[in-house]
């Protein structure tokens, strides 16, 4: 294992691991050059250790910490104020999207088609159509309806009473024409 | 009333950093923040007038410093990770942007004078530190000689055994906070140290010198 100029500062600078360490001492054992390099290193790093602690002017220290709690209390405010005023816009648009839910509920629940004026004209309407119906196979129920169509219904039974034609010799019917006929039809021959 | 007063000044030691921030920043707690500064500020403001040499430069970047440090916070600290090392990064920024400008400053100026000059002017140029610590030292001032001779490593060099001594800070940190691989940052170090041995020895003969004239 080769020694690079490197390593003599991490062992210096205790920066090596345990047994990178033990393997570099016993480097330094058999190398004298590398021994003499790093004891070098270490005396003048040594002196290093000497470099002087400065304190910071007390007027400085006051100056420093007064500046940043007064800039901190400023970014608190403006902070806050921002808050403030995002809460306030969230009330306010909740009001609005309220109101607007509440309009449009109340809106939804009026119907307008079922308002007293458009119902009677609907029955008005009403009775003007008149569907088709098939008068020969409806059944009417003569309570339900007004005396004079009640009388023309009555007629119309009658006529169609009148085309019933008496079968006389059923044998010359055919076998699927036999049975009780109900219709006002003409049966053709 | 005083025993309250002691007890939360007491709790306030007792609490980490990240919680001394995290009062800072929500309540702007002033007792928190001076917890703070007294922890850290003789390590930062060492290192910075290590760095300058100079106590009113000192003074205006140890400022520049904790403004940016209040005004940084919110957007760019994360509370996960080491106050200091987050403080100790503004400070050696704004330390190397002085320092380059002044030794931009002074090339503009000996530009003129030395037009033929092909080498780099940061290689050319002492900073001012290096000028002031070697005035210093001729004066027989009280800086240390120790102080001028880290004056007058490159920056790098400086910037590395500072780091190392004020802040015992770990190679993988130092090639970090300096943008290095850790080969690097070791290998800064190692310079550091032979150019120091060199200064010493320098020193060591001058004054040899001196004693024998007398």
């Amino acid at each position: 294992m080769q020694t690079n100029d490197e390593d003599c500062i991490r062992y210096l600078m205790r920066e090596m691991d345990p047994s990178e360490e033990i393997e570099f001492e016993r480097k330094m054992m058999s190398n004298e050059n590398l021994l003499i390099e790093v004891e070098s290193l270490r005396s003048t790093y040594n002196k290093t250790k000497t470099l002087p602690i400065k304190q910071a002017p007390k007027y400085l220290l006051d100056r420093v910490k007064e500046q940043a709690v007064l800039e901190q209390k400023k970014k608190l405010k403006k902070s806050n104020k921002v808050i403030d005023w995002l809460g306030k816009s969230v009330a306010v648009a909740a009001t609005i999207l309220l109101l607007v839910s509440l309009g449009m509920y109340f809106s939804a629940l009026e119907p307008s088609s079922t308002t007293p004026k458009n119902l009677t004209s609907q029955i008005n309407n009403a009775s003007t159509i008149q569907p088709w119906v098939d008068r020969n196979e409806i059944i009417k129920v003569s309570d339900r309806i007004d005396a004079l169509k009640a009388q023309n219904i009555g007629e119309e039974y009658e006529k169609s009473y009148e085309k019933l034609i008496p079968v006389n010799s059923p044998s010359q019917l055919s076998k699927q024409r036999q049975g009780v006929l109900l219709t006002s039809s003409p049966v053709s021959e | 009333m005083e025993l309250l007063k002691r007890t939360t000044k007491a709790s306030y030691k007792d609490l980490r950093d990240r919680d001394l921030v995290r009062y800072f920043r929500r309540k702007a707690d002033e007792a928190a923040f001076n917890e703070l500064m007294n922890r850290h500020q003789v390590k930062i403001y060492s290192y910075i007038y290590s760095m300058v040499n100079n106590p009113e430069t000192a003074n205006d970047i140890f400022q520049e410093t904790f403004t940016k440090v209040v005004t940084k916070m919110d957007d760019t600290y994360n509370e996960q990770g080491k106050w200091i090392a987050w403080v100790m990064r503004i400070a050696h920024n704004a330390t190397i942007d002085h320092i380059r400008k002044q030794k931009r400053y002074i090339d503009v100026n000996s530009w003129y004078d030395d037009e033929d000059s092909r080498s780099d002017y940061f290689d050319r140029m002492m900073d001012e530190s290096w000028v002031d610590a070697d005035e210093q030292l001729v004066e027989g001032e009280t800086k240390s000689s120790l102080m001028a001779h880290i004056a007058k490593l490159p920056e790098e060099q400086r910037t590395v055994v500072l780091l190392r001594h004020y802040y015992e800070m770990p190679f993988k940190e130092i090639a970090e906070l300096t943008n290095v691989s850790i080969n690097t940052a070791l290998g800064r170090m190692r310079y550091a140290l032979i150019n120091l041995r060199k200064h010493f020895e320098e020193e060591r003969q001058h004054e040899f010198k001196h004693a024998n004239k007398r």
